[in-house]
């Protein structure tokens, strides 16, 4: 009996090894919470105001992590609720005082004319996505504290099956940042 | 005794050597089917670079690198989020001792230690197809496996025909209530493949057999042969915690796959769903649970439950590589020989369908193929 006693204490060993990895929150976040489908994306140059383009490969440099986002597909990526309730794009450097808030994106049919909420830092704002066509929204913020997280967290999704199994609810295009208010902007929306 | 130990010793000899007849004809087989096909498409016809593929990279890696510190890319994982930790060590020890023994390439040792294994395996498949069915089964069963649908795995570097070896091994030393020697079969199995921890399952389902015999003495070899049927797996991770990090990495690298575990119930479901499609892979393992089924209602529990575990495991994560995890399943194999056999019409057909399949796989192997995979 006393090997056997051995060996059980070593699997109890074992199960406190599995549950104390030593890895990195990158590790972490990719591998074992899967909440990102994104594994050390090449980063590119680019400007906030020119806005995160969805449709590239990798990321823009001033974008620190993202999280609940499906990977590139042609023209955009998908937020995957399998991933995260939510999609969560962390920026290098954070945003204070007025903002507007810029997203292109289309929804897919069953969230179609539900509610999409957005939040930077602690502010919060919803818009309704009336439609299942590519739309622009513009939503005015106005920080009270700096924040450099948004999150988008649509109402419904859609399972769908393919290489992966994911829930997806939102294909991002675009997402700009611009200081001050939406309706001050250059960036005239129908034009788009 | 002396006489009965003599007869045994005569029949084993018989099987060793139908063993070897299947084995040869299973490698003239597919390299004859190698040689056509490398012939027909123009393909390079060195016979390890075309033998050692998929898999057989990893393992590669592992033989020559050791088990990674760090993802990277792999030809298709151009994510750079792929890791050799996936593939289980028991099978790279022995290939590199092999590799040691014959001074040879690590892709050739690959080769030829899946090749000793399929020996092995033939024989001990046949030497318990003899002692559960019968002796006029045996041949039938040493001709199923030698044809086998994914023979091509036997023949190129993959784990499965140590797998397969050590199931039946496992399954023969249980019959002969060696429980010790069961238990190490068992702990070698749970370091071949993520889902040899599965006969540590059955090696309890065998526990009734103790309590039935009454036999004082046994149960503390029977509890140290349980103890010892998950050590390997428990080892593996230990040393995956202190090399990179985290016991678990050979189920987390899974995602470079295409491969979920995060809730394996929901995809099983959907899948399940989807098997309703037509849809090779699918059909394939709902064929395999009406396979632990038709054991269970037979009150064969062990292979009920091996058969089961083993097929809904990968299936919760997904349908790649279903069809080889099923056709080198040895519960399964010895179900169609008990199935078939009785017919000898069913059975020529069956051997007729498997090795004309098994060449189909060898050409879509060659071919570079997700389908052989």
């Amino acid at each position: 009996m006393g090997a056997s006693l051995i060996i059980f204490l070593f699997y109890i060993g074992v199960a406190y090894l599995i549950a104390s990895p030593n890895v990195s929150k990158e590790y972490s976040n990719y591998y074992i919470k899967r909440n990102t489908s994104d594994w050390r994306p090449a980063k590119y140059s680019g400007s906030i105001r020119e806005g995160f383009d969805f449709s590239r490969a990798g990321q823009p440099d001033f974008i620190q992590a993202t999280m609940g986002l499906s990977s590139l597909e042609r023209g955009g990526r998908w937020t995957d609720a399998r991933l995260a309730p939510f999609a969560k794009i962390t920026y290098q450097e954070p945003f204070s005082g007025e903002l507007c808030l810029i997203l292109h994106a289309v929804a897919v049919r069953a969230q179609t004319g539900k509610e999409v909420i957005v939040r930077l830092g602690s502010e919060e704002k919803r818009f309704i996505t009336d439609t299942d066509k590519p739309q622009w929204y513009a939503l005015d913020f106005r920080l009270e504290s700096p924040a450099k997280t948004i999150e988008i967290e649509p109402s419904a999704f859609e399972t769908v099956f393919g290489r992966y199994y994911r829930k997806i609810a939102l294909g991002l295009y675009h997402l700009i940042i611009i200081p001050g208010k939406c309706a001050d902007t250059e960036i005239h929306l129908s034009k788009k | 005794m002396v006489i009965k130990q003599g007869y045994t010793r005569v029949l084993h000899g018989q099987n060793f050597v139908l063993a070897c007849v299947l084995f040869i004809a299973s490698s003239v087989f597919t390299d004859l089917f190698q040689y056509l096909v490398t012939q027909a498409y123009g393909l390079p016809s060195d016979w390890v670079t075309g033998a050692c593929k998929f898999d057989c990279e990893w393992y590669t890696s592992i033989l020559e690198k050791g088990y990674y510190l760090e993802p990277m890319n792999h030809h298709i994982h151009i994510k750079g989020d792929s890791a050799n930790w996936a593939f289980f060590p028991a099978f790279p020890l022995i290939a590199g001792a092999v590799a040691s023994l014959l001074n040879t390439a690590s892709e050739l040792a690959l080769i030829i230690t899946s090749k000793i294994f399929l020996l092995l395996s033939i024989f001990a498949f046949i030497t318990l197809a003899e002692e559960e069915l019968g002796a006029d089964k045996k041949a039938f069963a040493g001709l199923i496996l030698a044809f086998n649908p994914y023979i091509i795995h036997a023949h190129s570097g993959y784990t499965e025909t140590l797998y397969f070896f050590l199931t039946t091994l496992g399954f023969l030393l249980l019959r002969r209530k060696s429980w010790i020697l069961a238990g190490i079969a068992g702990g070698l199995l749970s370091a071949t493949r993520p889902v040899g921890f599965i006969f540590s399952l059955v090696y309890i389902t065998h526990a009734w057999r103790l309590a039935k015999d009454k036999i004082p003495g046994v149960w503390p070899g029977y509890i140290l042969g349980l103890m010892l049927s998950g050590l390997g797996l428990a080892c593996y991770m230990a040393y995956l915690h202190f090399h990179m990090g985290d016991a678990l990495s050979f189920a987390h690298v899974q995602i470079a796959w295409w491969r979920h575990l995060g809730d394996p119930l929901n995809v099983l479901m959907e899948h399940i769903k989807l098997a309703w499609e037509p849809n090779f892979p699918s059909l394939l393992a709902l064929a395999s649970l009406a396979m632990s089924i038709w054991f269970a209602i037979r009150r064969r529990f062990d292979y009920a439950l091996l058969i089961a575990g083993s097929t809904l495991v990968p299936w919760s994560t997904g349908l790649m590589s279903m069809p080889r995890y099923i056709f080198w399943q040895m519960p399964v194999l010895l179900g169609l020989v008990q199935l078939l056999a009785k017919d000898k019409l069913l059975s020529a057909l069956y051997l007729i369908f498997s090795a004309g399949m098994s060449g189909f796989v060898i050409v879509t192997w060659f071919k570079n193929n997700p389908f052989a995979i």
